[in-house]
């Protein structure tokens, strides 16, 4: 059975170190928007298959294929959904494909970046182009919330099935009721939990003043040869060298 | 009878087994305490009862798991969920409904019963929370919150209860009323299997048997007579309660502080 908390679990950080994690975060960052822009460049089926194979190494090199697989395999419904409306509305199957592609691409991408940079080489990355700091929190504490986000959802899925509940498979609104005790104490909790870390922050002078930064970081070799294979991704899929 | 046989689980991800080699047999109309350290494996060991281990946590398991005779491993959580009521630590973890009322009914209605407004009504009346039907459930206290999850659990009509924690965040009132409730759920015949590591409010439930949990394995098993027993409690990282060492020390065995008031004050 499919089982849509799955979709988070590609997104938790890994504690594994691998070749990729260990990159300086601005690379991972630069790859990371590189493989979001391309795909919304293109929009035939060619160039999302190829930006899909181009992102392959990556997904060697950081050892996140089995999460992203089991991850596109739980959205594999919603990616299902992209490409019928798509279908209903623009009657171009290879287009429609194209757009599941895309979707699935972007996925991708982020899923590589959030599985092998922690949270805090986020923020670290966002002050060093310049965003203001209590953006950069803001944006650092919804994704170290993920983990937390992904464990009660695991919770409330255990204590509902243990009352009886099955997620039903059959038809996308019946699916969607399905979720409804999934979905309430899951809003109502984050709620909770995001006004109790406001009044934490609060209790803990947040904002009272410029802040320090304790680590620095180093750019190494392989950064540049993440950085060349990232420009070479490009050239490919934008000038289209292979395929037009 | 639940039957635990040779159990060993290890959560996918990590090193280290949360149980092992774990036997035991749980029978109904008893209440069975299972005591141990934060990390030792009691909340495991309550998720092999209902199915969540194996069916929802991944992970490597051995040994099985029998539920009256049923091995857990080939029945659904849905379908076992007839047979074993499992009250979580948070009881927000449940609440989706309007009211205390749509709350309670969910679970019988879930498992296909036709009587689930007597089976609501049961439960509500047990946890002393029939004034409280039209309330919403997010608007409780936190005694009224776990007596709800318990009516929940209980409407569902399961010959077997288990409680993870279930005093956590209970204030005194609401830790007697819960003894008040699983006794006579005892009563009725029904197997209670309660993990806490609240060594006092266990003294005070005064279970039928108590197993110590350390380290994923069954480190001690008997009767209350074992919170009593200070060595073995302080091997397993545990201390023992007062109303047990007050016990001891004017020889009276296996009373909650209440009775022990009672006995010295005449």
């Amino acid at each position: 059975m499919i089982d849509p908390t799955r979709i988070f679990k590609a997104f938790q950080a890994s504690k594994e170190r691998t070749l990729y994690s260990s990159l300086h975060p601005m690379t991972k960052f630069i790859i990371f928007l590189s493989f979001l822009v391309i795909p919304l460049l293109r929009d035939d089926i060619i160039s999302q298959v190829s930006i899909f194979v181009l992102q392959m190494p990556i997904m060697a090199c950081s050892k996140t294929a089995k999460r992203i697989g089991e991850s596109i395999r739980s959205s594999s419904l919603f990616l299902l959904m992209i490409i019928t409306l798509n279908f209903i509305f623009i009657r171009d199957l290879f287009y429609s494909v194209a757009m599941g592609m895309r979707l699935m691409n972007l996925l991708v991408a982020s899923a590589i970046l959030m599985a092998t940079t922690n949270p805090i080489e986020i923020g670290d990355i966002l002050s060093m182009i310049k965003v203001p700091y209590y953006i950069t929190f803001a944006f650092v504490i919804a994704l170290r919330f993920v983990p937390v986000l992904a464990r009660d959802v695991e919770n409330i899925v255990a204590a509902q099935r243990s009352r009886g509940m099955r997620i039903a498979t059959d038809g996308f609104l019946k699916k969607a009721k399905s979720l409804i005790p999934l979905l309430i104490p899951m809003i109502i909790i984050s709620i909770r939990r995001s006004q109790q870390l406001s009044e934490a922050l609060e209790v803990r002078a947040f904002g009272s003043g410029k802040r320090s930064f304790y680590f620095s970081y180093k750019w190494t070799y392989v950064d540049f040869c993440f950085i060349v294979y990232v420009i070479i991704c490009w050239i490919i899929t934008v000038r289209g060298l292979f395929f037009l | 009878m639940i039957e635990i046989e040779k159990v060993s689980f290890k959560y996918s991800g990590s090193s280290d087994y949360a149980l092992r080699d774990v036997n035991l047999s749980i029978d109904r109309a008893s209440i069975t305490a299972i005591v141990g350290r934060n990390g030792a494996g009691k909340s495991t060991l309550l998720r092999l009862l209902n199915g969540l281990i194996p069916h929802f946590y991944e992970g490597e398991f051995k040994g099985r798991v029998l539920v009256d005779g049923v091995d857990t491993r080939e029945k659904d959580i849905s379908d076992l969920s007839r047979k074993v009521g499992l009250v979580f630590q948070n009881p927000e973890h449940m609440f989706f409904s309007e009211t205390v009322w749509d709350e309670v009914i969910f679970g019988p209605k879930a498992l296909g019963r036709n009587d689930f407004e007597e089976l609501g009504e049961k439960a509500l009346r047990l946890t002393g929370l029939v004034d409280m039907k039209e309330y919403p459930p997010w608007s409780l206290s936190g005694g009224e919150m776990k007596r709800l999850s318990v009516a929940c659990i209980l409407s569902m009509e399961t010959d077997y209860i288990a409680l993870d924690e279930p005093t956590v965040g209970q204030d005194a009132v609401s830790r007697k009323e819960l003894i008040d409730i699983l006794r006579s759920l005892k009563e009725m015949g029904r197997g209670i299997i309660v993990v806490s590591h609240d060594l006092e409010w266990i003294s005070d439930l005064r279970p039928d048997r108590v197993i110590v949990i350390r380290d994923g394995y069954i480190f001690a098993d008997g009767g209350p007579d074992i919170l009593a027993d200070t060595v073995t409690l302080a091997r397993a990282g545990l201390v023992p309660p007062i109303s047990s060492i007050i016990g001891r020390a004017i020889g009276v065995k296996g009373l909650g502080i209440d009775e022990i008031l009672k006995e010295v004050l005449g």
